[in-house]
């Protein structure tokens, strides 16, 4: 990453936001001994803080924009209504609009857009490598076929979701036990293992669509590949349930996966039980991904680019940096959804515009970034 | 309170043995250079002793308890390790890195706390680079980095050092601020092991020297018995001649090892 960001920003953000919470008190002992101890500045935690007005400010404005144009006065009393007990003086069909169709989209939003970020943040820090996504493993080939297999059966999409969730972990499951049973925890075997299996179940998508009636089936798989929120319903909230388990791992690990970006012999030398480590991280992550996935459809590249957006805003160290990905990756996607349903008057696949804007970002990013990691 | 290694045999499955039949011991205070040629197995020494190769013969103690019957954490609290360079990634300062030293003393869920900011500060202070904290590793010189995995090795307040080939790809000047730090460790009561490629830092900085060779120990014991024309010419293959070179007034003298051409 860019030198002026090295100097810049993270004069402390080597802590925990724990720690960080406390240095106001501490402040005046390190003033007392007369040395200028780097400590977590406030730096890290008002970046954060920001990122999350970002995202407030963002999501808000979602519900307001749209084919039926809604005021920031009206939108704030339907939501004051559900909230506390008043009651709106909005039509009915504005309070629909707002509760039973904005707002679901604009969580489904945060929670999917933040939890690929996240999970790309986990698998750049544990993979060393900066190209590290949260497909790498092959969770979302295996949710793609879990999904597309469940469109040509016909089944109801509640059995989609359940079908690439269910798929997605067992792809990364298999590459796992591949990697465990060919090398000695190699990261590099257990990379390649990732992308066999991708490629696998990539065939068997292709496979599905093949098979897949082209005038009604067919299309109904292509659209789920290429991602989007339009069908996200108030009942996807269990989705919340692995991807909030899997993010709390993440964040009381945070320290252990700042360590594991030292590689495996210094990471073991520092104390850390690199097989278990590992294991936990890509779990949580896969768990995520693959519930994100499921409510989604594939959506590429926020869980690539935004770790490294997150990461010029906050620093690489993993405490500060996986809050700042989650805020962010939901900021990018509630920002590109928002886009993708009111641009057109037909509703653009997300997973598109996520590669449109994505492609283009990442070589500017590359660009600023010469010198980090290239 | 020593680290001993006691008939310490590894293998990988299939293969000769790379170590056969290795005894050594450290002590507090002092500084230990395992010499030898490349692929004599100095490294895979280092390994067994951080208690990455568990798979070995023989017994490894660290103050008198197994290697293998202590957890990764506990070893870590006793034995640091220095490795002879570092690449990261990503844009971690000095400061992150030396402070990652503090892991092995964290609870499992725990990040550091201000006891741990302040420890990895001295660690810094002590190496001289405390000016260098706020800058990212990939900016500081071959030199530095190397004080600063030093560094990151002593906010690890481990008893143990283990540096591989602390002084490889320094300058001259750097090599020697870096024996001048290992000889002062050694005097604060830290136990030193260190592998090294030059005979002559055995002079300059250790106690005592392990002549390694294909898995086995060729000599041992202090420098001025064992690093002789005799054994350096039979450790390396290639004739070496070990003179005394009076310095400075003359009362004191140095060992330097030269090679001799035919």
């Amino acid at each position: 990453m860019p030198r002026a960001v090295g100097r810049t920003s993270h004069v402390g953000n080597e802590t925990s936001l724990r720690s960080a919470s406390t240095t106001a008190a501490d402040q005046p002992s390190a003033r007392a001994t007369g040395r200028a101890i780097p400590r977590t500045s406030f730096s890290a935690v008002r970046r954060l803080a920001v990122l999350l007005v970002l995202l407030l400010a963002l999501g808000f404005t979602s519900l307001l924009i749209g084919r039926y144009p809604i005021s920031p006065s009206a939108v704030l009393g339907i939501l004051a209504s559900a909230l506390l007990p008043t009651t709106s003086t909005a039509p009915a069909t504005m309070v629909t609009v707002v509760l039973d169709v904005r707002v679901p989209r604009v969580v489904a939003g945060v929670v999917v857009g933040g939890a690929l970020a996240a999970a790309g943040a986990a698998y750049q820090s544990l993979f060393k490598n900066p190209l590290a996504s949260p497909g790498l493993l092959g969770v979302t080939s295996g949710a793609g076929f879990g999904a597309a297999l469940a469109l040509l059966l016909g089944l109801p999409w509640i059995a989609v979701q359940t079908s690439a969730f269910t798929f997605g972990l067992l792809a990364v499951a298999t590459a796992y036990l591949v990697a465990r049973w060919l090398g000695n925890g190699s990261l590099v075997i257990l990379i390649l293992a990732g992308v066999v299996i991708s490629a696998f179940f990539q065939a068997l998508i292709s496979i599905t669509q093949y098979l897949a009636d082209p005038l009604t089936t067919l299309p109904s798989i292509t659209f789920w590949l290429m991602g989007g929120l339009g069908k996200v319903t108030q009942r996807d909230v269990l989705a919340l349930v692995p991807i909030s388990v899997g993010l709390f791992v993440l964040l009381a690990l945070r320290w252990r996966v700042n360590v594991l970006s030292l590689g495996d012999e210094e990471a073991m030398a520092l104390g850390i039980d690199l097989t278990r480590t590992r294991l936990i991280v890509v779990l949580s992550a896969t768990l995520m991904t693959a519930a994100a996935v499921s409510l989604s459809g594939i959506i590429g590249w926020v869980g690539l680019v935004v770790p490294h957006l997150a990461r010029a805003v906050v620093g690489p160290n993993f405490p500060a940096l996986l809050p700042a990905s989650f805020l962010l990756g939901g900021s990018f996607l509630v920002a590109i959804d928002t886009v993708a349903r009111s641009a057109t008057s037909a509703e653009i696949p997300l997973g598109i515009l996520t590669a449109l804007i994505g492609a283009p970002f990442f070589i500017a990013l590359l660009a600023r970034a010469r010198q980090g990691w290239v | 309170m020593m680290l001993t290694v006691d008939w310490l045999e590894f293998g990988y499955p299939g293969r000769s043995l790379v170590l056969n039949g290795i005894s050594l011991k450290v002590c507090p205070g002092e500084t230990l250079a395992i010499l030898g040629p490349n692929g004599s197995g100095k490294t895979t020494v280092l390994r067994c002793l951080l208690g990455m190769n568990r798979s070995y013969r023989g017994t490894i103690r660290l103050d008198g308890h197994d290697l293998r019957t202590l957890p990764r954490a506990e070893v870590a609290r006793r034995v640091a390790y220095v490795p002879q360079m570092t690449n990261l990634v990503f844009p971690f300062t000095v400061f992150d890195v030396v402070l990652m030293g503090r892991t092995p003393h964290l609870k499992p869920f725990g990040t550091p706390a201000r006891r741990d900011h302040e420890l990895a500060w001295e660690a810094l202070e002590r190496v001289g680079i405390a000016h260098l904290s706020k800058h990212a590793l990939s900016e500081v010189s071959g030199g530095e980095r190397q004080l600063v995995l030093i560094a990151r090795a002593l906010a690890q307040q481990s008893r143990y050092l283990l540096l591989d080939e602390p002084t490889a790809n320094l300058d001259f000047g750097n090599q020697v601020r870096v024996l001048e730090i290992i000889r002062t460790l050694a005097r604060d009561g830290f136990g030193v092991l260190m592998t090294t490629h030059f005979p002559d830092h055995v002079f300059l900085a250790c106690t005592r020297v392990a002549l390694l060779k294909g898995g086995r120990i060729q000599a041992s014991g202090t420098p001025d018995e064992v690093v002789s024309d005799e054994q350096l010419s039979e450790l390396y293959a290639v004739p070496i001649h070990v003179a005394s070179v009076p310095m400075g007034d003359g009362r004191h003298s140095m060992k330097v090892c030269l090679p001799v051409f035919r």
